[in-house]
């Protein structure tokens, strides 16, 4: 049992850490970092979940999800390139804008 | 054995994303990623998930990091400011929550090492069962995470901007 709650102290001490990155950092690179850390806690805590109960169903969506993130990555990374082209901006203070 | 590994990667998987948070550089910051992706995979493989380590190394600490440094040499981020010189407190007194929640930490790893049994494992088997899955009960999601990959692939390489 306390082995089960390290894990779960692990997960939500990471998925914590990425969501002060996407609240308080203002940088989009490193917004999107902590996005990428939240989602990684998540499929800790999926393999942890199948691993204790022995249900495939915990792995089968971890690999979803590594799918899911790394499209995300993609989107996102290219979305602050195609900003930092515009207006060689990199920070979330100067998105006040938003446009069609 | 296994359970002292997994306890070791996940505190230094844990204070990497913390420092990830704290770091005003986003190319330090980007090495703490790596670290915690690193550690995360090496989870996964004490927890016997071979296939999902392997591609945790090869996807995100691989290609995902990869994109994020071209990105961090095309558009490079200011420096962060600094939350913390603004506080008028001396650094000892900002040092003590971190060692409380260091110490709550080492004595829940102890009696997690000494109290429970071993780590769980994933049966090798298992892999066959989540095939299945994966093209059975779960093709639709399959299908769909499939179509969205495709889709951000179309989507980044058509960009007119």
């Amino acid at each position: 049992m306390s082995a089960s709650l390290l894990a779960g102290v692990f997960c939500a001490g990471i998925f914590l850490a990425g969501f002060a990155c996407l609240v308080l950092r203002r940088q989009l690179l490193v917004m999107l970092m902590g996005l990428e850390l939240m989602l990684n806690a998540a499929n800790l805590a999926l393999v942890w979940g199948a691993a204790r109960l022995q249900d495939p169903a915990g792995l089968s969506l971890a690999l979803l999800l590594l799918a899911v993130a790394a499209a995300e990555a993609v989107v996102g990374l290219s979305l602050i390139l195609a900003l930092h082209r515009q207006d060689a901006s990199s920070s979330s203070e100067d998105l006040r804008r938003l446009a069609g | 054995m296994v359970l002292y590994g997994f306890v070791l990667l996940g505190f230094l998987a844990l204070l990497s994303s913390l420092l990830l948070l704290f770091q005003r550089s986003a190319y330090a910051g980007a090495i703490c990623l790596l670290a915690v992706l690193l550690q995360a995979a090496g989870l996964f493989l004490l927890l016997g998930a071979r296939l999902l380590g392997f591609l945790q190394v090869l996807i995100y600490a691989g290609a995902v990091l990869v994109l994020v440094v071209i990105a961090l040499m095309a558009a490079p981020p200011a420096l962060g400011p600094s939350r913390w010189a603004k506080l008028s407190l001396p650094g000892w007194i900002l040092a003590l929550p971190a060692l409380a929640l260091f110490l709550e930490l080492a004595v829940l790893a102890l009696s997690a090492t000494q109290g429970s049994g071993p780590l769980p494992q994933i049966d090798p088997s298992m892999e066959r069962a989540v095939a299945a899955l994966l093209f059975g009960r779960f093709a639709l999601l399959t299908e769909a995470a499939g179509g969205l990959v495709l889709l951000c692939s179309l989507a980044v390489v058509l960009d007119p901007g």
